[in-house]
């Protein structure tokens, strides 16, 4: 990899990057058209195509006379030659009638320019194999796992989670201070040998290793080392403010019992914070412009007179220092009485932390779901777009000059087991519009083999063979090179559309639709398969965005 | 290099495989790792009794006055002490720097990462902490701390001249 020097001109240096840009947020009618009818399609489109790999199965020759499968889209072609090619085989316009996925000219409309908005590293992204498309955190939908703690990493049953206000009810406490986690210290070292009937009254304490906090300060010390939260929990009711708080909660609940709308969809994320704080929220305040109609919310007396608050004014008037009172952090940590003064912060018990699912928001599949329990690492389903699409990164850049050839390399990485065809094609809607020429616009990648981690650097072809016409060939990537002339300074990003055509095992079974070849340009099957496992073509169109660093007006 | 000018108590350990320069006074019970620096390039270094100066602690003094340090101080792995005094009972956590010109006073803690000013006096039970480098006294008890101190040194004093040789006075 060349290094990059910096341009000798103003501002933060412009990266080279690669983006693959997600379909969803793509400009254009044909996005939104694909994406309506992702409500009404629900499970039964498995039937539907199933019965389209049938045909296809039974009548190949159809398929194969119509469509290349060897080449499934070099000769793609702009949109508006894209109706033809749309009309070749008939299962397309079945695939489209089921609108499962985009054509290959609406792929081409949908992202052809320059703009990175709506793009992504590879890494951000998924990949649907049940749509066969790219799908970006804004088109998938998170759903909660398991709630845990991350310090004891306990498993919280989800019955619980709400009553025991999202934190850890065991042992696990944050420093009010400097919000790391505290610990349980004995005031006499060695008290774990020592017999229960000696211990001192309050003999254990919390205190925090990074700032020396101890609970000592604020004359908290506990009887028991174990079940701290509960007794930690008795001083935390007491306050005016969260007995208040549970008293206004109590006049409210038996209302939005009767009124809440329990909304259809399934528990995302979203609804489940909803079904909590929002909606009330949201009860309150669609209630106060209707009161006349409906005035079923009996008038509310709080139990707790607060004062005027003139002794807090006056502390605060008289602070020389800022140590002298909590900083925001602090108080919002401990939202009940947000207090001013140091005294009065108290340990905090963990919040738990969530295990995330995503699912596609189209076809319903889960796209990445870990494991239940919170000490497990792993994911069960992890449908991510690194280990399923070719990763496209910048091995060779030279300076971009303007109106000057220079030629960068792009090198192709096949995170797949199976050999995969790529075809690129410059996309002429970039603004403005650079001149690029593909050395080698249709090549191959060969599959990926664990035994090849092992020998980094084994070339299959040198540098600049002309097998094939590649730059570079190696274990599971292909390099190619492409000469672009600026066409005028500013940052340099070209739109490329990548075809990248795959063998996947086609699963006998009916029951799981993952692998079903319902996507973009289904080319048949072209070779004669195993009886027990067929392989078809897959095609996926994608776009992605290159950006190669900011093009200098002249040499300098 | 010339030779250091060791002065060193019977009661203490300081293990060879250190970088040690000029002149230098070692108290009962205190441990010098291998791999510390104390440089006394200047004035004398003192140290008292009960320190411990893990690896790759660096302890310099360049000004021409004897630098005092108490007793009971750690300085922990990585840790730089470029200070003018050191009280007792202070800790420097790991790469903690006090820069030059600081004086510290007791029970100190100069967090992890985290440095002095130059030229500052720090009272006493201060603690310097988190990655803004935050401020405050503390005022809590430290007994359990100076148990642990305790413990810390009856366990490198057993296990440390089992694997390293020990240097005495020159």
């Amino acid at each position: 990899m060349l290094a990059l020097n910096a341009p000798p001109s103003q501002g933060p240096v412009i990266q080279p990057f690669v983006h693959y840009r997600c379909l969803c947020s793509s400009p254009g009618p044909s996005a939104t058209a694909s994406r309506t009818p992702s409500t009404t399609r629900t499970a039964t489109p498995t039937r539907t195509t199933n019965i389209d790999d049938k045909d296809m199965d039974i009548d190949p020759s159809t398929t194969t006379t119509t469509a290349d499968p060897t080449t499934p889209s070099a000769d793609l072609v702009p949109a508006t030659a894209a109706l033809t090619l749309h009309h070749h085989t008939h299962h397309h316009e079945n695939d489209s009638a089921g609108e499962r996925s985009k054509t290959p000219a609406e792929v081409y409309d949908s992202g052809n320019n320059s703009d990175p908005h709506g793009s992504h590293s590879l890494s951000r992204l998924y990949f649907c194999d049940s749509c066969d498309e790219i799908r970006c955190p804004k088109c998938t939908q998170d759903e909660i796992v398991c709630y845990y703690c991350p310090n004891c990493l306990f498993d919280v049953p989800t019955a619980s989670v709400k009553s025991e206000k999202h934190k850890c009810s065991r042992n696990c406490f944050e420093c009010p201070i400097c919000q790391s986690t505290l610990s349980v210290v004995s005031e006499d070292p060695d008290a774990g040998m020592i017999t229960a009937g000696t211990a001192a009254q309050g003999q254990y304490y919390l205190a925090c290793n990074i700032c020396q906090w101890n609970s000592q300060e604020i004359g908290m010390t506990f009887e028991k080392p174990t079940g701290l939260a509960v007794q930690l929990q008795k001083t935390e009711d007491s306050l005016p403010d969260v007995k208040e708080f549970d008293r206004l909660k109590d006049h409210l609940e038996k209302y939005f019992r009767v009124h809440s709308l329990k909304p259809g969809l399934p528990s995302s994320l979203l609804t489940s914070i909803q079904s909590g704080t929002l909606q009330s929220l949201r009860y309150v305040s669609t209630s106060n412009h209707k009161a006349q109609q409906s005035d079923d919310i009996a008038h509310y007396t709080p139990a707790v007179q607060v004062m005027e608050d003139t002794e807090n004014l006056e502390k605060l008037m008289s602070i020389t220092s800022l140590s002298e009172t909590t900083t925001m952090k602090q108080r919002l940590r401990q939202l009940q009485n947000q207090t001013y003064s140091t005294q009065r912060l108290l340990p905090q018990r963990i919040h738990l932390r969530i295990k995330k699912s995503r699912r596609c928001r189209s076809c319903r599949h889960i796209l990445v779901k870990p494991e239940q329990k919170a000490q497990a690492t792993g994911f069960k389903i992890n449908l991510i777009a690194l280990s399923q699409l070719p990763n496209i990164t910048i091995a060779g850049l030279q300076p971009m000059i303007v109106q000057t050839v220079s030629r960068v390399i792009l090198r192709f990485t096949n995170p797949r087991h199976e050999e995969a065809h790529v075809s690129l094609r410059y996309g002429d809607g970039a603004i403005p519009n650079h001149g690029v020429v593909i050395h080698s616009p249709s090549f191959t990648v060969s599959p990926f083999n664990e035994v090849w981690e092992y020998e980094v650097g084994t070339m299959v072809t040198a540098p600049g063979s002309v097998h094939e016409d590649v730059y570079e060939r190696t274990a599971n990537s292909t390099s190619i090179a492409l000469d672009i002339t600026p066409a005028a300074a500013g940052e340099v990003k070209i739109p490329l559309l990548v075809t990248f055509t795959f063998k996947a095992h086609k699963l006998q079974s009916d029951t799981e639709p993952s692998a079903l070849p319902t996507q973009l340009v289904v080319s048949g099957s072209k070779d004669h398969p195993a009886p027990e496992i067929e392989l078809i073509d897959k095609t996926v169109a994608f776009w992605t965005v290159i950006g190669f660093g900011e093009a200098l007006p002249t040499f300098s | 290099m010339t030779r250091p000018k060791l002065t060193i108590s019977t009661r203490a350990l300081v293990c060879q495989d250190n970088d040690l320069r000029g002149e230098i006074y070692v108290g009962a019970g205190t441990v010098l790792h291998p791999q510390c620096r104390v440089w006394a390039t200047g004035g004398p270094i003192m140290f008292g009794s009960g320190n411990i100066v893990e690896e790759n602690a660096v302890i310099i003094n360049r000004g021409p006055e004897a630098l005092i340090i108490g007793d009971n101080n750690v300085f922990e792995v990585g840790s730089v002490m470029e200070g003018m005094k050191i009280g007792n009972r202070n800790t420097l956590e790991v790469k903690a720097h006090v820069k030059p010109g600081t004086w510290l006073g007791d029970e100190c803690v100069i967090g992890t990462v985290c440095a002095t000013n130059e030229n500052e006096i720090l009272p006493d039970r201060t603690v310097i902490y988190g990655s803004r480098g935050d401020r405050r006294i503390f005022t809590g008890s430290r007994a359990n701390q100076a148990a642990v101190h305790t413990r810390h040194l009856e366990y490198l004093m057993q296990i440390l001249p089992k694997f390293n040789h020990a240097r005495t006075s020159s």
